[in-house]
């Protein structure tokens, strides 16, 4: 048990503090680069997965499709991303890694309802630059570091009433903190070089929704519809020049958001599926005061397929779960007054284990955001994702 | 439980290996993609004085530790240097003082006129001293009827050396002084004058030219003259006078310790930047009234410290600690006005000085320029000095704003915050 629990400890913290990086986590109005990863499976397939039936991986964001599982199971996710960014006169890549997310759900009364918890990353940031100015005063350098993350834990419960339908209820507690540092480098001793902090945090609870149904054979529908939260936001300007921290707080919030998705299973082997999400990412974040101009409504919209593995083969490629998709979007913010899209093929691959108890997750994204002559930046991103997701009787023994 | 043992160690595995490759930051980027208001601002400005004033410290400054010994009259400061030797061991007892001298070394700062001079007469000073700030100073402190030698001071530099040749008065003095019974009515000589029109620095004890008294004496078995050196015991410098003051100026001075104070409109530059400024940069510029300033000397020690209390007040506190202080040396290409030093402390001037006094500009009580004994020690202005200069600063009711006094800030404006 004990080993279990430092497990759990270790992913936890290591999930956040993880960290990605893109120009377009940059942007001043905002809170970061959105985070929407379903499962790694439906990730596989384009990004969907809200309506997608899964025994074996937990859904992020359809918690309702939690019902399908028949004893306790745990997913984690984490990531690989190259990303090449081109600016006007210069490119360069970047490469990170972290952890994506997990999920915990506990069925606690045989197809009927389920308990569990989840922590989903919300937004990232994480961009650093240094820019030389010269200026009649000085020439100096300036770096900037827009860093931090915002997080989402959520403790679900999830009833199914009767075969075909599931619906959850998720308490949700956001919380995170974002930071803008700047440091002034100058060559003249007559200046000090100085560096300034400003940070923000956000807490505060919230809560969802969300529903799977099955109307026909084959046939699965999902959705998700997350309120607004009450969020508390405190600004923390640090200065270690100065000595002075000040604290200003006020309330904020982060748009509805939502999503549905749709899966068909047109063949045994073969599943279709599409899901779109939407957020109103450009009506802000509930601070009075603040400029909204640069922010746009984040949606991603994907379609994708699955060859699903079959049992009792010793094929190489009926062992194994192919999937791909393709999947669009909008980051959600404005780039030199024009919002930012983003284009992006998905290859994934699913290894069951344990008799199908358990399964290893692995896609592939390649994709496009953003228009160097629109968006001042253009970004080939490859990210690579991993999920286990496993099975074991926890709890259910206690019953 | 083996099953969900495996699949954490293996996430974590995975975990170690994403990892692996973590970014590189920051980009250095070529061309600047981030407008001054998301990324800030370098700006500067200039902020004149809004009250100066003179504030004079009545005692008078130790002179006992000083490296030089001043003798004569100039710009308001009289001065007379006093000795006391009392290790007369070398001596033989059996010994017969046949003559003594004093010995002193000029010192190649003074203000002199080549050609004049002055003629100084040694006194048996009248009671015990350990300093010139002592109460014993505060009357005549020396018999003038008991003329005990006397010796030319010359304002020509070529003069390196000014000797005193002790007359029999003087020398019954040192026989009385070298008999260690008398050790307690050895209270030294004072060296005066009628009048003098320069002042001449000479060293002082520990300076490396020590003045010395060469004592001549004979032993019973011989005829032979020998000389030995007696090193002084005490020396010090007795001075009085008054700096000679115009109006509309403030003073920065040595001796006579003056002061001046200065305060800026710190609240009103705040007003602009409600988010606060980081000051990178502070130069202080004072223009400087040349014609009534002794300057030669002492530059290096002009030195500008904070204010603790406020401007007009009867008791004005700096903050002297130790080190704490930028250095006022610096003349402006034009030599109008004086500057602090470039380089590292125009950055301490905006670090320690200016910057923490933003916290709150209502009670920003200012600066104060003043000398101290050494800069490069840092040792505090209630030392001996070693010079004499004083500074005459023009004050802020100057009509042309090259002469008043002004605080210039090279200060970094950060971007509005996101929310």
């Amino acid at each position: 048990m004990s080993k279990i629990k430092y497990s759990i400890l270790f992913i936890i913290i290591a999930t956040l503090a993880g960290y990605s990086m893109s120009f377009f986590s940059s942007s001043k109005e905002g809170i970061g680069m959105r985070r929407y990863i379903t499962t790694v499976r439906g990730m596989g397939m384009g990004g969907t997965g809200l309506g997608l039936p899964d025994s074996t991986s937990l859904n992020a964001y359809n918690i309702a499709g939690w019902r399908y599982i028949r004893d306790t199971k745990i997913t984690i996710l984490t990531r690989y991303s190259i990303t090449q960014t081109e600016l006007s006169d210069q490119s360069f890549t970047t490469k990170t890694g972290n952890f994506s997310g997990l999920q915990l759900a506990v069925p606690f009364h045989k197809n009927q309802w389920v308990f569990g918890i989840s922590l989903t990353p919300y937004t990232l940031t994480d961009f650093s630059f240094d820019q030389k100015y010269q200026t009649p005063t000085a020439d100096y350098t300036e770096t900037t570091y827009y860093e931090g993350n915002l997080a989402r834990a959520q403790v679900n419960l999830v009833w199914s009433p009767v075969p075909s339908l599931g619906i959850a209820g998720s308490f949700n507690y956001y919380f995170g903190t974002l930071k803008d540092r700047y440091e002034l480098g100058f060559d003249d001793p007559a200046l000090y070089n100085s560096n300034y902090e400003m940070e923000y945090e956000f807490h505060g609870p919230g809560a969802g929704i969300s529903f799977d149904l099955n109307p026909i054979k084959d046939l699965d529908i999902g959705g998700f519809f997350d309120l607004k939260p009450s969020l508390n936001f405190t600004r923390v300007t640090k200065s270690p020049l100065t000595g002075i921290t000040e604290e200003t707080e006020a309330d904020g919030t982060l748009p509805i958001f939502w999503g549905i998705g749709s899966s068909y299973r047109f063949a045994p082997q073969w599943t279709v599926s599409a899901d779109y999400a939407y957020q109103y990412w450009s009506k802000g974040f509930g601070i009075q005061k603040v400029n909204v101009n640069n922010l746009e409504n984040w949606y991603r919209f994907g379609v994708g397929i699955e060859h699903a593995h079959r049992a009792q083969t010793r094929k190489l490629l009926n062992r194994i779960d192919l999937r791909t998709g393709f999947s669009t979007g909008s980051l959600g913010y404005k780039f030199d007054n024009n919002p930012v899209k983003e284009y992006s093929g998905h290859m994934g691959i699913g290894i069951p284990f344990f008799q199908d108890r358990a399964r290893v997750d692995v896609s592939f994204q390649a994709g496009l955001r953003g228009d160097r002559s629109r968006n001042l930046a253009q970004e080939k991103f490859y990210r690579f994702l991993f999920s286990i997701s496993a099975g074991e009787l926890w709890f259910q023994k206690l019953r | 439980m083996g099953k969900f043992y495996f699949v954490s160690v293996l996430a974590v595995l995975i975990y170690l290996f994403s990892f692996s490759g973590c970014g590189e930051n920051p980009i250095d980027l070529k061309k600047n993609i981030f407008n001054p208001e998301i990324q800030g601002s370098l700006k500067d400005t200039t902020l004149y004085a809004i009250e100066d004033t003179t504030y004079h410290i009545t005692s008078k400054i130790n002179t006992q530790l000083s490296s030089y010994l001043f003798i004569g009259q100039s710009n308001g400061l009289t001065a007379y240097p006093a000795f006391e030797f009392y290790d007369f061991t070398a001596i033989p007892d059996s010994a017969t003082i046949q003559g003594a001298s004093l010995i002193l070394t000029a010192a190649s700062v003074n203000y002199t006129e080549a050609g004049k001079s002055f003629t100084a007469t040694a006194y048996p000073i009248l009671n015990q001293w350990n300093s010139n700030v002592d109460s014993v100073w505060n009357t005549q402190n020396y018999d003038p009827a008991q003329p005990l030698g006397e010796m030319q001071i010359s304002s020509d530099p070529a003069d390196s050396v000014a000797t005193l040749d002790f007359n029999t008065a003087g020398l019954e003095k040192i026989i009385f002084w070298a008999d260690t019974a008398n050790l307690d009515e050895n209270y030294g000589f004072i060296l005066h004058f009628q009048s003098a029109d320069f002042l001449r620095y000479f060293y002082a004890l520990n300076s490396g030219y020590n003045p010395s008294l060469i004592v001549s004496y004979t032993l019973p078995s011989s005829a032979e003259v020998l000389k030995d050196t007696i090193p002084p015991g005490l020396d010090a410098f007795i001075y009085s006078g008054q700096l000679p003051k115009v109006e509309q100026r403030d003073y920065a001075s040595s001796l006579f310790v003056y002061n001046t104070l200065l305060k800026f409109d710190m609240g009103h530059f705040m007003d602009k930047f409600p988010n606060g400024v980081v000051i990178n940069s502070a130069n202080l510029e004072v223009p400087v009234d040349k014609d009534n300033s002794i300057i030669k000397i002492g530059l290096a020690n002009l030195i500008v410290e904070n204010l603790k209390s406020a401007i007009g007040n009867d008791s004005v506190e700096v903050d002297s600690t130790a080190g704490d202080f930028v250095s006022l040396s610096q003349w402006s290409e034009d030599s109008t006005y004086l500057e602090i030093t470039p380089g590292l402390d125009r950055q301490k001037l905006a670090r320690n000085f200016i910057q923490p006094q933003l916290r709150d500009t209502s009670q920003y009580p200012g600066l104060a320029i003043n000398f101290i004994n050494s800069a490069a020690s840092g040792s505090a202005l209630s030392n001996a000095q070693s010079f004499y200069s004083y500074v005459a600063f023009y004050k802020r009711s100057q009509q042309n704003s090259a002469l008043k006094p002004r605080l210039k800030l090279t200060f970094w404006v950060p971007p509005a915050p996101r929310f």
